[in-house]
């Protein structure tokens, strides 16, 4: 299993290397001009060049690759093109929102999501089954800006029980953002489930299960489910890596410091350090949820091992 | 089996969402002590030198300038008591306030003053020389400990309007390498490096802490001037117009500034909060390309401005908040003389296309999405009111910093015909809003004369505004030049947008400062 590991691990750093030339390439190559917007729109174009030159953009492309690179290398995330602080000091303090906001959200869709979804398989084509299916419908359409400021209106403005935005009221501002954020993941958690579920329960095992006399939940839970839940957990892996990457419209409506926003803010002012290190960041967890989401499969399924 | 893994793998994951959350729960100032503001920007840098905007405004509560304004953008005595302008115009001698102290208990003086705005001149703290700064700061003279002269190559009172920005007010020197600030001089190869970040002046309220949520601030017990009610203040950063009305409604924040603009009409029948419209210098305009051929007959860049109803657009589209231009400076600049509007009269403009024998013109139109209020639905109502007199003009967008990129480029390799832009100056003098825009020394990509115009007439008496040290004369140049663009018509003139700012109701106190500026620094329960 260790080899496995760091044979992963290994074609992690290509995968990372390939993410980070990919973000480093579509910067320089979308229209707009860090240096002119880091000048100013007023600023003469001696000082738009200063400012180029400070921030090493006039140097050869090949050049600018290998210091960013090198300076990755070495530990060095760069510093922000606007608040001349190191990138990694934004990312770091954004990073307990979007951490918090991520786990609330994971555990609501997964204590909600599989049950849900086993109910609606053992009820198949009963008005149970039906409910869910049109509840989920719902979830995976309903825009989370939306539901978002809709949740605000009634849970804030009106019944007055919850803040409406921000993060500074603790478990209480979290569960706006967290409720609605989970609603979408609900739906597909629930959808998979069921289906994963209904294709176990029609195998011989089942019905050998049956036969042998077990009870019906032992045939559900040591059977069937745990054949059903591969799909449902790799779902879940990578939902959780998206929402370590934050969740930028849930943030936006809720003022939910996380990194979505930060990367937003810093797309659209052309920060490259910022973004290529909220990129290098982002490709990081998600390698890491994969690996640890495989490894899972192990311990859920016994047939599987690393060798 | 598998059921104990999976419970065990929940009970840990609920674990750590408990260890994690106190982390967010971090105001422990009582709510009824703490002013709470929400504004629409998620703010990272506080440099004072390069901070605009809200930013600026966030500083006014900590930072304090030579001078200051009110809502009518007078001159008024801020840390300068009283100031003596010379004969020739050209200096201004400030008499400075005596037993002020900096947040951080040194002393403010002469000495302080001039290494703060000397800031302004030095490349490691901008980044860059600037020209405008070094013309308009020639000289800063320490005369005695409370006695501070400045040389201007402009004139005494274009300095003064300047110095209103927060961005001129004092710091103490002794902060910018202490708090987390840090300043190294260059040294042969290596540049100099200035991160100022916690910012220490004279203000009312003294800095405390910059978060991913927002900024908070304390009442500062040695201020100078009359003490503020509150004993601290918080700017919650909320970047959606409609979560901080909700805020607001819910209870949870004292003001917010620029709430949905469709609800504005809603909220000012609302008991429970009120609203105030402060009128805005932001001079919201759509630049017609002067090279353009087609362009350069006047008539027809006169055409599109009767052809637009800006008096529409400002009603319907942004439901009142915004004022239709008279001029190309807002009423409330010095300098500031009525030269329109143009009226909307569709007739006139098919006349004067057809005297120019324009007929079937298609021009290139671009505008930003969100950078303005309502900044492409403006776009779209102008587009189809062109289309009635026979332009078509359908209008394209894109983000901000890929719209700034496709204006900055010379007119030779300019695609667009008509490119949307606002633009606040950064003082209330007409010179100031004239000459960054439309002064022929401006043109893109070396400034932001996105117009391309180029009147030397025009930029001459702009140049005379500003040199000439004597105000009656300035006001003459300044109305001069207003009518010769307006005549020109450069632009297609829209309006100036407005700064509303709604607060619960059962407050006095809060009132706006000229140039997109709230002040709650003495807001106070109505009563107390």
């Amino acid at each position: 299993m260790w080899r496995y590991v760091l044979k992963r691990l290994l074609g992690a750093i290509v995968t990372i290397l390939g993410v980070l030339t990919i973000v480093f390439l579509l910067l320089r190559f979308i229209p707009g001009d860090p240096a002119r917007l880091v000048a100013g729109l007023t600023a003469s174009p001696e000082e738009v060049e200063a400012a180029r030159e400070r921030l090493g953009l006039n140097q050869p492309l090949p050049i600018q690759y290998g210091i960013f690179i090198g300076n990755i290398l070495r530990g060095d995330f760069g510093t922000s093109l606007f608040t001349r602080r190191p990138v990694m000091q934004d990312i770091v303090a954004r990073l307990p929102y979007t951490f918090q906001l991520a786990l609330v959200t994971m555990v609501l869709t997964t204590v909600l999501g599989i049950p849900l979804g086993i109910l609606a398989a053992t009820r198949e084509k009963m008005w149970v089954d039906h409910v869910i299916s049109v509840g989920s419908l719902l979830g995976i359409s309903l825009p989370s800006y939306a539901l978002g400021l809709l949740l605000i209106v009634v849970f804030a403005v009106n019944l007055k029980w919850l803040p409406a935005a921000g993060a500074g009221d603790g478990i209480r501002s979290i569960i706006l953002p967290a409720f609605t954020l989970s609603l979408i993941f609900l739906a597909v958690i629930t959808r998979i489930t069921r289906g994963s579920m209904l294709e176990a329960l029609r195998q011989d095992y089942v019905r050998t299960a049956r036969a042998k006399g077990l009870p019906n939940h032992q045939v559900l839970t040591r059977h069937a489910l745990r054949n059903a839940l591969l799909p449902v957990v790799t779902i879940l892996g990578l939902q959780f890596g998206g929402l370590m990457s934050g969740a930028v419209l849930t943030e936006t409506v809720f003022g939910w410091p996380g990194l979505g926003l930060l990367l937003t803010d810093s797309i659209f002012n052309r920060d490259y350090p910022m973004v290529e290190g909220l990129v290098l960041f982002i490709a990081v967890i998600f390698v890491f949820v994969n690996l640890a989401v495989d490894l899972l499969y192990a311990a859920i399924d016994p047939r599987i091992h690393y060798g | 089996m598998v059921r104990t893994k999976l419970s065990s793998v929940y009970l840990m994951v609920v674990a750590l969402v408990l260890i994690f959350t106190p982390a967010a729960a971090q105001s422990n100032i009582s709510a009824d002590e703490t002013f709470r503001i929400a504004i629409g920007v998620a703010v990272r840098d506080l440099e004072p030198t390069v901070a605009t905007g809200i930013i600026a405004n966030m500083l006014d509560y900590v930072l304090e300038t030579l001078v200051q304004t009110d809502e009518t953008g007078a001159v008024l005595p801020g840390l300068a008591e009283s100031w003596e302008i010379s004969e020739d115009g050209k200096s201004v001698t400030f008499k400075l306030r005596q037993g002020v102290t900096f947040h951080d208990g040194e002393p403010f003086n002469a000495e302080a003053m001039a290494f703060s705005l000397g800031r302004w001149k030095n490349p490691v703290v901008r980044g860059r020389a600037n020209p405008f700064t070094e013309q308009l700061l020639a000289n800063i003279e320490v005369i005695d400990e409370y006695t501070l002269r400045v040389d201007t190559l402009f004139t005494a009172d274009l300095l003064l309007s300047n110095l209103l920005f927060t961005g001129y007010g004092a710091i103490s020197p002794k902060s910018i390498n202490e708090h987390g600030n840090s300043y190294t001089e260059p040294q042969g190869e290596t540049p100099g490096a200035s991160v100022y970040q916690f910012p220490i002046g004279t203000g009312p309220y003294k800095f405390v802490s910059l978060t991913p949520e927002g900024m908070n601030l304390e009442r500062f017990a040695d201020y100078w001037g009359e003490m503020p009610y509150y004993a601290g203040v918080t700017f919650q950063f909320i970047p959606e117009a409609a979560t901080r009305e909700s805020l607001l409604l819910a209870g949870q924040t004292d003001m917010i500034v620029l709430p949905p603009v469709s609800d504005i009409v809603a909220l000012q029948n609302n008991d429970a909060v009120e609203v105030l419209i402060a009128p805005g210098n932001r001079a919201i305009y759509i630049a017609l390309n002067t090279t353009r051929e087609v362009l350069q007959d006047a008539r027809v860049r006169q055409a599109i401005n009767y052809a637009v109803d800006k008096e529409a657009i400002v009603n319907d589209l942004l439901f009142g908040a915004a004022t239709v231009a008279t001029s190309i400076v807002s009423e409330d600049s010095f300098g500031h003389c009525a030269t329109g509007p143009y009226e909307y009269n569709p007739e006139l403009a098919r006349q004067l296309l057809a005297e120019a024998g324009v007929s079937n013109l298609t021009l290139n139109f671009a505008a930003p999405t969100g950078r303005f209020l309502q900044d492409f639905q403006v776009a779209q109502a102008v587009a189809a009111y062109l289309s009635v007199v026979g332009i078509s003009a359908e209008p394209t967008t894109s983000d901000y910093s890929t719209y700034v990129g496709q204006l900055f480029v010379p007119a030779e390799a300019q695609t667009l015909d008509m490119s949307m832009f606002g633009y606040a100056p950064p003082g209330p003098d007409a010179a100031l809003g004239m000459y960054f825009i439309s002064h022929n020394t401006q043109i893109t990509p070396r400034g932001l004369n996105t117009a391309y115009y180029n009147n030397p007439e025009y930029s001459a008496l702009i140049d005379e505004a500003f040199t000439n040290p004597d105000r009656n004369v300035r006001a003459q140049l300044l109305c001069d030049a207003q009518k010769i663009i307006w005549e020109d018509a450069p632009w297609l003139f829209l309006y100036f947008q407005d700064f509303p700012i709604v607060y619960r109701a059962g407050l006095e106190g809060i009132t706006y400062r000229s140039g997109e500026k709230f002040d709650s620094i003495y807001a106070r329960p109505s009563g107390s």
